[in-house]
């Protein structure tokens, strides 16, 4: 095979692995990315975490808010459901930067993987 | 509230479902932390209790039940099982009593869950005390992220697909209508068969539950029947390969590539659970499986 084909589809597969790894990393952390209280369950996002914001400024302390099957839930100490929400975002979205950079600099599949692929 | 998983294992001539299910079982018991009950029949938990000790046993499930097997029924419903390109069998599946679960379960909430389908996370107790009696998933992504997911509709002309791979219920007259529905199905497969264009004449619980899930919605698509509370089932095909065992939550996994046979990518799943079709892969890393989670 032309060497530089064959290098192509060696830098095809390299990309292929690193777009998987990433793609895991994102569901992995949309898992980690999601709040249960009052038997409702919240995906935590940016949108999330600002209205919450906005109802704790407008001196609510509770609120109905919508789940992730559009459930209303009561949400009754709108303070603590904002520390939690605001933690857990700030947590996985570090904890995600420090993963996705560790991928992204990777140059091999095997560093990709963190593994040790042998001869 | 008592709260606990409940999966079934019934062995046929090569597939141990009893080993897989005890791996999956002492995966639960690490992860989410709560008991696990089996399903099985009598010839295979006495296989079970052959090949482990009492003390593992007891350690991976709180109960055992055991319930009569339909002998015609596995015979007659076969699938094919492929172990990547290498196998291809034609294999009894014997899927005709999940509907009994919710009689089956002693938890007021319940997680049914396939036994392939590797508690990896503690992503599911996010269903614990919700509001909703019966929660199942609509939506599947495949460990390949760039490999097209599974179909959303059993047919072109029939209705949406639900995976019974994981169902969360409680004991309440909702999801008893939900399971006497799939149930029904079951008793009248040949008239649901044709009624929904289902793709062929083998009984799947998938499709059993989904018919149950359209009847509970007024026959009319995605309306009140809630999804579990976590994105999709992650999932691997037969085609593919579990390679080897990490550590705790940790696997290597060769994934087909889109339309190649016999050409693979790496990939590294960690934390994340994930639905394992290729069931001889699973069972060739079951003692290191073992060895990690007891």
């Amino acid at each position: 095979m032309d060497e530089r084909l064959e290098k192509a589809l060696k830098f095809a597969e390299y990309r292929t692995t690193l777009n998987n790894q990433i793609a895991q990393l994102k569901h992995r952390s949309e898992v980690e990315l999601l709040h249960s209280t009052n038997g409702g369950t919240f995906p935590i996002t940016m949108e999330l975490i600002n209205f919450v914001k906005l109802l704790i400024s407008s001196k609510k302390k509770e609120a109905v808010l919508l789940d992730k099957n559009d459930t209303p839930i009561l949400v009754t100490d709108l303070k603590a459901f904002y520390d939690i929400i605001f933690k857990r975002y700030h947590e996985v979205t570090m904890d995600m930067h420090e993963q996705f950079m560790k991928i992204r600099k990777a140059r091999k599949v095997e560093s990709i993987l963190d593994i040790d692929l042998g001869e | 509230m008592s709260r606990g998983v409940i999966m079934f294992a019934h062995n046929n001539e090569e597939i141990d479902y009893f080993k897989i299910a005890l791996v999956n079982a002492l995966m639960v018991r690490e992860n989410l932390k709560v008991p696990v009950t089996l399903i099985t029949d009598e010839g295979t938990y006495e296989w079970g209790k052959k090949e482990f000790k009492k003390k593992l046993l007891k350690k991976a499930f709180e109960n055992v039940v055991v319930v009569d097997k339909d002998y015609d029924f596995h015979r007659g419903n076969q699938r094919i099982y492929r172990d990547t390109k290498a196998k291809t069998v034609k294999l009894p599946f014997y899927n005709c009593n999940h509907w009994a679960a919710y009689e089956l379960s002693p938890y007021d909430e319940t997680l049914f869950i396939d036994a392939d389908y590797l508690i990896m996370s503690d992503a599911l107790n996010h269903c614990w005390g919700s509001v909703h009696d019966f929660m199942i998933s609509d939506n599947t992504q495949e460990a390949l992220y760039s490999r097209q997911s599974m179909k959303e509709w059993i047919d072109p002309f029939s209705i949406r697909l639900y995976w019974a791979t994981v169902v969360y219920f409680k004991k309440s007259a909702e999801a008893e209508a939900v399971f006497n529905t799939a149930r029904h199905v079951f008793d009248n497969y040949d008239f649901y068969n044709q009624q929904y264009s289902l793709p062929n004449k083998m009984f799947r619980n998938d499709w059993a539950f989904a018919i149950a899930v359209h009847q509970m919605n007024d026959y009319q698509d995605r309306t009140s029947v809630p999804r579990l509370p976590i994105p999709s089932l992650l999932k691997t095909f037969d085609n593919d390969e579990l390679i080897a065992v990490n550590g705790h939550n940790d696997l290597t996994v060769l994934m087909q590539k889109p339309d190649k046979t016999n050409d693979f990518i790496l990939s590294r799943v960690k934390g994340i659970d994930l639905h394992v079709m290729n069931k001889w892969s699973l069972l060739r890393l079951s003692d290191k499986l073992i060895e990690v989670y007891s």
